[in-house]
């Protein structure tokens, strides 16, 4: 039985700047269920990150929310004011970003910073108003020792530039888990660190998601992290979803044209091959190319294509939005 | 001298570098960074030595060593027979024309306030090469590399990432460089223009014979790109091999970690679980015994005392570690 | 092989930046004030004539605002309004002239101080520090009490408190600019010293001086007329502002408009030049960020 944790219905975010509108998301689709792990895979300018934050209502001030739906357990987050949504946070939705230095400050503790996240949850710490000194200890220490960090007592009394990248990030999935929230954003959480802490910690956030049945959206450039780490798979180009489908499915057989060229355009340690470029870059989201936004580097480009922007179709399971499969 | 493309063209020995910390109001030395311990390694004209490892590994130290930026503590480099360890002078500023480093951060490594011409034809200048055509000789260059002349008017914040790293490619071919220095060269690429990267630099290769040397933790990279392959681990090489080798026998327990650390985009591959516990290091103490021994799975209590000897285990396939001295 | 016209384009990144320059009202507003205040010291003793400064008439002194005297009179009788044209040319050369000086002065000490490094940049630094000690408009009385007050004087002495914060600043900025990849990277490639510092890390770390250069002509406007107000300033008959206010305030409650307008030019320029140096900050960083 899979209950429906997220859905977003055609969202639309426009940016206003100097250079003119962006158009960052064009129509994003994507449902989560429950205890999945969802990757949303893309390159600069797919669009990706600008869905976390929208989903996290992090969006700059030079962002318009144009069109679009955030189902959350049933109330649009979108539409819901910004008092209710704090209430969501850190208790239901979480998050978990690329940089530690974004989120722990540095003149406080871990200990402190831990505390005064969770104090100002006390309501979902204690279900009282009254702050339960021992309630939170007990939280912090137990959510640490789920990510495995040594020397618990000593890590709270520390200082961020005293821990390492791996550790940092460790403490980020332990301060995102402590509630047991049910949707856990990850943007880019692995990408600054070494391959071997790499592994270490998205261990640790797997074993956690298990423990807990959070589901993810783990927002990535790697591949090869998503296809380690996530059940569903979302690939992003120019503000459009072109392809989602089951991990399995859409790596064994890309049907988007642009999947396919990722997946050939990536060296691999574990095998030779033959590396495939896509020819072209990114197109400008100011002033996105006609019809399909892929179709200027697509091998397969029809005439349709420059004119008519497709519609997604379904194949088995699969979502592409292409016009070879229309 | 006829160089045959078999002939070493660079060779390190036992390179050291030690960066001093100072401390306190008069600026004493009050300890060290062991940046490198030991790395010692060859690279044959015309092929590409991947130099591969994590942070404290030491990598990028060497990489800028080899290009003079900074001054080794100790150990020595050949160049085309010659020691050029301690050159300086005008011996220097002919050997900056055969070693060019190319930079991870492309934006960050063009001047933001020059054109890519001006920044081309400066160098050009510098070097006194192809006076009076000097606008001529950058087309050229424009060229090798896949670019416009309308490039040549941009100014770097003007490129898209993987042009950038174009223009800082034509601009170190300008002295007409033997040796290449890639320093994570497409780490700061999307996916999709880093195999463009990738080919235009095996490209330039084949044609012109360059020699690189590829400075990367990116496993797939180096396995797409280099020859050979040298690991090291907090500023000592631990195991080098011939490429295809490593990826199949790799004997060192760090590149045995690193192989199977490495995310695989195919989830049909079942991987058994390597995961090594603890931190790559941070080198502010000399290495006693072997590097890795406090992460090592597989650690005896020789390896916290003693350097494991070198072992040759293959074909141009070296490895130091006890467990491999001990079969 | 078509050569693409570099005049075309450097037009068109002048006119990009004028037009992002005019794009900030505030910006516009105060350059016109400068551009005013400027034509005001250039053809101010053409206009007025310059003799009346030193014209006492007692029995027009302190007559308040009037249609014959638009900002009243002093107590010697002079005409403010005509006092204030003459004294621009005083005050908008002194402030432009000590801040060129000590930019040059202290841009040239710090960039070297800066990119030598090691015991000369000590040296430097440390007697830089020992002129900063000293808070700067007392030490800039003490000169002037010194030398005797005189116009040349008191360019001098603001000049000498001035030039400390540049080298600072331009020290600090070659410093780090000497760390970046670029830098890094033009040494690898066999390009000399010299060159580096000149091309490459000057330009570069030159912008934060201009921006605060160009609000520093009003600090030094200021500051001389705070000078010139405790009485350090030139002759009491130069129509200086500060020397206007200073009279002035001798007669603050009896006639106010002595003190008042003259104050209001020394504000109104200092304005119109910060104004600039905050457009000037905007020009020039989004465009090194784009």
């Amino acid at each position: 039985m899979s209950e429906k944790v997220l859905e977003v219905k055609n969202l639309r975010v426009e940016f206003y700047t100097y250079r003119g509108i962006v158009k960052a998301l064009n129509g994003v689709n994507l449902d989560l269920n429950k205890g999945e792990i969802l990757g949303l895979a893309g390159e600069t300018g797919s669009g990706k990150s600008v869905t976390g934050l929208s989903i996290l209502r992090l969006l700059p001030q030079n962002a318009r929310v144009v069109e679009g739906e955030i189902i959350f357990k049933g109330r649009d987050l979108l539409k819901i004011p910004e008092k209710e949504y704090n209430l969501l946070r850190g208790k239901e939705i979480n998050a978990i970003f690329q940089d530690p230095h974004t989120y722990l400050n540095p003149v406080f503790t871990i200990g402190e910073q831990f505390r005064d996240i969770l104090l100002s949850k006390k309501d979902s710490v204690n279900n009282s108003s009254k702050v339960d000194d021992k309630k939170i200890e007990e939280i912090m220490v137990s959510a640490l020792k789920d990510v495995k960090m040594p020397a618990v007592d000593r890590v709270l009394k520390m200082y961020p530039h005293e821990l390492s990248g791996g550790m940092k990030q460790r403490v980020m999935l332990a301060i995102a888990f402590s509630l047991q929230p049910s949707l856990i954003i990850a943007d880019e959480p692995t990408t600054a660190l070494d391959v071997t802490i790499q592994a270490q910690v998205l261990e640790i956030m797997k074993e956690l998601q298990r423990k807990y049945n959070t589901s993810i959206i783990l927002i990535t450039h790697d591949l090869g992290v998503i296809a380690e780490t996530c059940q569903k798979v979302a690939v992003m180009y120019a503000g459009r979803i072109v392809e989602y489908g089951k991990v399995s499915d859409v790596f064994k057989n890309p049907l988007h044209p642009y999947t396919k060229g990722l997946m050939e355009a990536l060296p691999r340690a574990d095998v030779d091959v033959k590396v495939k470029s896509i020819p072209g870059t990114v197109p400008d989201l100011v002033s996105p190319p006609s019809g399909c936004a892929f179709h200027p580097r697509c091998p397969y480009a029809m005439e349709i294509c420059k004119r008519q922007a497709p519609k997604p179709s379904y194949v088995k399971e699969r979502v592409v939005e292409c016009h070879l499969y229309s | 001298m006829v160089m045959e493309k078999n002939d070493v063209l660079v060779k390190v020995e036992n390179l050291k570098k030690y960066f001093p910390i100072y401390g306190g109001i008069l600026q004493k030395v009050v300890g060290y960074i062991y940046a490198v311990e030991d790395a010692s390694f060859y690279i044959r004209k015309g092929e590409t030595l991947g130099l591969v490892g994590e942070s404290g590994s030491g990598k990028t130290t060497v990489g800028r060593i080899l290009v003079k930026l900074e001054e080794p503590t100790g150990g020595k480099i050949f160049y085309n027979g010659s020691d050029v360890t301690n050159i300086k002078g005008s011996e220097l500023k002919k050997y900056r024309r055969k070693a060019q480093i190319i930079f991870q951060d492309p934006y960050a490594s063009l001047n933001p306030r020059m054109t890519i011409k001006d920044s081309i034809i400066e160098v050009m200048r510098v070097h006194h090469l192809h006076k009076g055509e000097e606008y001529d000789n950058a087309l050229r260059l424009m060229e090798k590399v896949g670019l416009s002349e309308e490039h040549l008017y941009r100014f770097p914040h003007e490129l898209s990432g993987g042009q950038r790293q174009r223009a800082v490619i034509a601009r170190a071919l300008a002295v007409e460089p033997e040796f290449l220095i890639l320093d994570e060269p497409t780490a700061s690429l999307d996916v999709s223009v880093q195999a463009q990267v990738l080919d235009l630099l095996k490209e330039l290769q084949e044609k012109y014979n360059y020699t690189y040397l590829l400075i990367t933790h990116n496993l797939a990279v180096v396995r797409y790109v280099s020859e050979r392959t040298v690991i090291m681990y907090r500023g000592m090489w631990v195991e080098t091999s011939r490429t295809k080798e490593l990826f199949k026998k790799a004997e060192h327990p760090y590149t045995q970690a690193l192989l199977k650390s490495v995310p695989i985009p195919d989830p049909e591959v079942k991987k058994d679980k390597f995961l090594i516990s603890g931190e790559p290091p941070n080198p502010t103490t000399p290495v006693k015994g072997c590097p890795f021994a406090d992460r090592c799975p597989y650690v005896m209590d020789v390896c916290k005392n003693e350097m494991p000897p070198i072992e040759n285990v293959g074909d141009e396939h070296i490895v130091r570690c006890w467990l491999v001295t001990r079969k | 092989m078509k050569k693409v016209n570099e005049w075309e384009l450097k037009k068109k990144e002048i006119s990009y930046a004028l037009w992002l320059f005019s794009k900030n009202k505030l910006v516009v507003f105060g350059s016109l004030i400068v551009v005013f205040y400027t034509i005001l010291a250039i053809i101010g003793p053409l206009i007025v004539d310059p003799r009346i400064s030193e014209q006492v008439n007692l029995s027009n002194a302190l007559k308040p605002p009037s249609s014959q005297h638009i900002f009243g009179t002093d107590d010697l009788g002079r005409d403010i309004l005509q006092l204030i044209v003459l004294g621009a040319r005083f005050d908008m050369s002194i402030s432009l002239v000590v801040v060129l000086t000590a930019t040059l002065i202290g841009v040239a000490i710090g960039s070297i101080s800066g990119y030598i490094g090691g015991k000369i940049d000590e040296i430097i630094m440390r007697f830089t520090d020992i002129l900063l000690a000293f808070p700067g408009l007392i030490f800039a009385m003490g000169l002037t009490m010194a030398l005797g007050r005189s116009t040349v004087n008191l360019f001098l002495a603001l000049t000498l408190v001035w030039w400390t914060g540049y080298a600072r600043i331009m020290r600090g900025q070659v410093l780090s600019e000497k760390e970046k990849l670029y830098v890094q990277a033009a040494k690898s490639l066999g390009i000399p010293d010299f060159l580096i510092l000149f091309k490459h890390v000057f330009p570069n770390a030159i912008y934060p001086i201009l921006v605060l250069a160009t609000m520093d002509i009003g600090g030094v406007m200021l500051s001389a007329a705070g000078l010139s107000f405790i009485g350090l300033g030139p002759s009491p008959f130069e129509p200086e502002w500060g020397q206007l206010i200073n009279r002035g305030a001798s007669y603050l409650f009896m006639a106010p408009w002595i003190m008042f307008f003259p104050g209001l030019a020394v504000l109104t320029a200092s304005l119109g030049f910060n104004l600039i140096g905050d457009g000037l900050r905007d020009v020039l960083d989004p465009r090194l960020r784009r």
